[in-house]
């Protein structure tokens, strides 16, 4: 039992600038809520500069509706000088650090995501900005649209060309954490859209997280990145020449078969963690290493390497997970870690040639995870 | 004995104990790093108060941890509100970003999710309105409240008066 005072307001007796902290890790909607806890408490949630709504019911344009007008309500209190309901310039106003847009419609193929508020990308105070299920229509050349943005976080929008998608991410200048997945464009587009792109200022980036993206992302702009998780997939014509010297990278996932394996692992001299997952549904047939010069083992491979992971899927051939595992093995010098990731039928199989292979690393030890082949 | 070309640094709590810390880990104590810059070549030891010798350990732990990559492992379960509480306040003193963020997200976890009524209890916050007070502005913010899973539990009030 506390010797505290039975009336001890415990987590008031913080700062506001604390409180307001705290509440910035909170859903807005029940960071509202702290307003009738006290006085004190009444104003301190409009001055937390983070949005963060998470709504997982939208089950209707209705739905959406509804939801966008819980935002506006949000925005417009926290501004009560402003006599327009228009969501326009509210983002502006409030000085709003943090965002976080979450929407979860459930039937996706069948709704429209809602159109994204324009003054959200008006929004330059930002510093992070996750979005989910949104339609973004025009974004128009804004240089210096996101000054001090570090993190951007898109996930299920749909562009309407891609143009706008990359004038989006010129407008990042500090852009450090850049997280991508289900982009779609509504315009058609060629690979070659992209190129312009390429010199792209993501200078500064150092994560770089996408997956189930089916079109030529500029790969030369995340050349500083020090961790990467990318997906490549089969119209993806662009190695070995596209892709840039990645000089900072140490941790790289990728899908893998055994060519491409290698040939990214040229482009990435510094690397020290490898994760190799399983290829999509839509990528070649398995293809093999076939040569095994000394030229074209990868720096990494002899330098720097020290942990490597692969992972066996439904649809992998034994063999060519065997060949990829025994070509790393064979010239990782300072490999600390192999670990396979299979299924307990296989596992013997892999075991037996595995471990008796000749490692160059002393240190190398061989590990094993069982997982269901079936998950991705 | 510590001097400023030595890799260690002195940091006396306000219970009195010394420890003795790396330089890196006083380094992310910008309250600490600016009265060393501040102070002249031989400052022997640094006072750091509201900051007990307790808070120093989880400090030195969660350095440990993420000097070895495990910094997710860092965990203050075991802290009472109270505790973390005053841990907070010291790494908030002694202006440490990473810790502050990571106790800042183990407090809103800590509220997430629960009522009104639950909160207030669990953390001790007392109603300083008065019931005509109360009703105006749960009547002012009724368009957030509606409709969600969080409902403020008036019951739990009423039952604590």
């Amino acid at each position: 039992m506390s010797h505290h005072k039975l009336a001890t307001d415990r987590i008031s007796g913080l700062p506001d600038e604390i409180l307001c902290h705290i509440l910035s890790f909170i859903p807005t909607k029940q960071a509202i809520f702290t307003s009738i806890l006290s006085k004190r408490w009444i104003h301190l949630w409009r001055h937390v500069p983070a949005l963060y709504f998470i709504n997982k019911k939208l089950n209707s344009s209705q739905d959406i509706h509804h939801f966008n007008q819980f935002v506006k309500a949000v925005l417009h209190s926290r501004d009560n000088s402003l006599s327009s309901h228009s969501i326009n310039n509210l983002a502006v106003q409030s000085k709003i650090q943090y965002l976080h847009l979450y929407l979860h419609a459930r039937l996706k193929c069948e709704t429209i995501p809602p159109k994204l508020p324009a003054s959200i990308l008006s929004c330059t105070t930002l510093v992070v900005l996750k979005l989910s299920w949104f339609y973004v229509d025009k974004v128009s050349p804004f240089p210096l649209r996101f000054p001090s943005l570090k993190t951007l976080d898109l996930k299920d929008m749909n562009f309407d060309k891609c143009q706008d998608f990359m004038l989006l991410l010129d407008g990042c200048p500090v852009l450090e954490d850049l997280q991508l997945s289900y982009i779609h464009f509504i315009q058609s587009f060629r690979h070659f859209d992209f190129e312009q792109f390429e010199n792209s200022s993501l200078r500064k980036l150092k994560r770089a997280h996408i997956t189930d993206c089916y079109f030529h992302f500029p790969v030369k702009a995340l050349a500083n990145v020090e961790f990467l998780r990318v997906e490549l997939w089969k119209g993806y014509t662009y190695l070995p020449d596209g892709f840039p010297t990645f000089h900072n990278l140490t941790h790289l996932a990728v899908n893998y078969d055994c060519n491409l394996a290698v040939q990214v692992l040229q482009h990435c001299p510094k690397l020290r963690n490898l994760e190799l997952y399983p290829k999509l549904k839509y990528a070649w047939r398995d293809e093999y290493i076939t040569k095994d010069d000394e030229e074209l083992v990868p720096i990494c491979l002899s330098s720097s390497l020290t942990t490597c992971t692969i992972r066996d899927f439904v649809s992998t051939t034994l063999e060519s997970l065997i060949m990829l595992a025994t070509f790393i093995m064979k010239k990782a010098r300072v490999l600390k870690t192999m670990t396979i990731w299979s299924n307990r039928k296989r596992f013997s199989e892999i075991e037996s040639k595995l471990s008796s292979f000749p490692r160059a690393s002393a240190t190398c030890q061989l590990s094993f995870q069982f997982i269901n082949l079936y998950d991705t | 004995m510590a001097s400023s070309s030595s890799n260690l640094i002195s940091l006396k709590t306000s219970d009195g104990t010394v420890f003795k810390v790396e330089r890196a880990l006083a380094k992310t104590m910008k309250t600490v790093q600016a009265i060393i810059e501040e102070a002249d070549a031989n400052i022997y030891m640094i006072p750091i108060h509201n900051v007990f010798s307790h808070h120093m350990d989880m400090i030195i732990d969660y350095y440990k941890l993420s000097v070895a990559g495990k910094s997710k492992e860092f965990s203050v379960e075991k802290l009472d509100n109270d505790e973390l509480k005053d841990f907070l306040l010291a790494v908030h003193y002694l202006n440490m970003e990473d810790l502050f963020e990571v106790l800042t997200q183990a407090v809103a976890d800590r509220l997430e999710k629960k009522s009104v009524g639950y909160v207030r209890k669990y953390f001790g916050i007392e109603n300083d309105f008065t019931p005509e007070e109360y009703a105006a502005i749960r009547k002012k913010n009724d368009w957030a409240f509606k409709g969600d899973d969080i409902e403020p539990e008036e019951d739990e009030e009423k039952q604590e008066e």
